[in-house]
């Protein structure tokens, strides 16, 4: 009976609709693929959409498409723009990367049946956002490790007593090791404070996976890669607490990004399944 | 890339529509944040295979001299 659409109806997020004004609000521009996105109205919700191609968003193609970095990058970007471009102007509860439906009239019926979960998790994320906070070591190699990395290891062993230049390789190599290893114990010291300090400023914490320096590009060793929920009114502080932290001790990294949409935060509140499985933990 | 460590906010509005979050940054977020709902299509999609999948591409675009873990 029914046909199937050469298109898929792609959810990028739900949100109040605006009761005062008939015309609802004007959903941004530029969803994934340039995409046009459209506010799906639901009663006191709304879904931000897009229609895409059904033969590009099928769950095979899905898969291959992800596991291009630059396919993946695209949507990640494309989705994260139209989430963001919303909170702009009002709460947002931004849906899981590629949550399809086969049409508006099930996105619908998906609106209509969780309609009270999503209006209480809207509740909790008016006035907050999401900041991320991570900590590194900085082992900017200093210039006599430098020299040291050029030198090639000793071809053959020293004898014993000798001492000598492979002696020397050995120890230096030694000391380094040392180095990192207290500087990672600064950074955890430091991070503990830290989010000890923090946690009175926010409402929520949610701790990500450590990045692999080799996919973010940054320099030393990621020892605390956090999130925190933090209400309007303490964004300053907590900014300057931040701040306050990344000059505290040298050798030490402090980052700040956001605000953030409160992706993190969601799945506290809202989540079909158990945290089986999740690539984080919620702290508190 | 870090913002600014004190947020440029004089009016209040905070700068959300940030164009240069890092990749990285935004799929700690977006892989393992958000609603998860059953979609029509998204049933392993939605799942955490995705972050695995994704972050051996990751790893692996990053690392030329790896070989990808799903072609051999």
């Amino acid at each position: 009976m029914t046909a199937t659409l050469a298109t898929i109806t792609y959810v990028y997020a739900v949100t109040t609709s605006e009761p005062d004004s008939g015309q609802g609000h004007t959903p941004p521009s530029g969803g994934i693929d340039g995409a046009s996105v459209r506010a799906l109205p639901v009663g006191p919700l709304t879904a931000v959409v897009s229609s895409l191609p059904r033969d590009h968003f099928s769950e095979a193609a899905l898969k291959d498409s992800l596991n291009d970095l630059g396919r993946l990058e695209a949507v990640a970007r494309g989705h994260h723009t139209v989430v963001s471009d919303m909170a702009a102007h009002r709460p947002v509860l931004p849906l899981r990367l590629a949550t399809i439906y086969d049409d508006d009239e099930r996105v619908r019926q998906m609106v209509r049946g969780r309609a009270r979960e999503f209006l209480s998790a809207l509740d909790r994320f008016a006035g907050r956002a999401e900041w991320g906070v991570k900590v590194f070591t900085d082992d900017t190699p200093a210039p006599a490790d430098e020299g040291d990395r050029a030198a090639p290891a000793p071809s053959r062993p020293t004898t014993p007593g000798g001492g000598g230049a492979g002696r020397a390789y050995l120890r230096r190599r030694i000391q380094r090791r040392e180095a990192r290893e207290r500087a990672w114990e600064r950074a955890s010291d430091l991070s503990t404070q830290l989010v000890d300090r923090l946690d009175q400023l926010a409402e929520a914490r949610r701790r990500h996976r450590a990045q692999d320096n080799q996919l973010s590009g940054a320099r030393g060793g990621n020892v605390l890669n956090a999130a925190f929920l933090v209400s309007e009114e303490n964004t300053r502080a907590f900014a300057a607490e931040v701040e306050r932290w990344s000059r505290a001790e040298p050798g030490v990294r402090v980052e700040l990004t956001g605000p953030w949409v409160p992706y993190s935060f969601v799945p506290d509140c809202l989540d079909e399944r158990t945290a089986h499985g999740s690539a984080s933990t919620v702290d508190r | 890339m870090a913002t600014e460590l004190v947020p440029g906010d004089e009016d209040g509005d905070l700068p959300l529509a940030d164009r240069d979050v890092s990749l990285v940054d935004l799929l700690d977020r977006l892989l393992a944040g958000g609603v998860v709902l059953t979609g029509d299509l998204t049933l392993a999609i939605a799942d955490v295979d995705l972050v695995h999948i994704s972050l051996r591409a990751l790893i692996t675009s990053v690392r030329p001299d790896v070989p990808s873990p799903w072609e051999r």
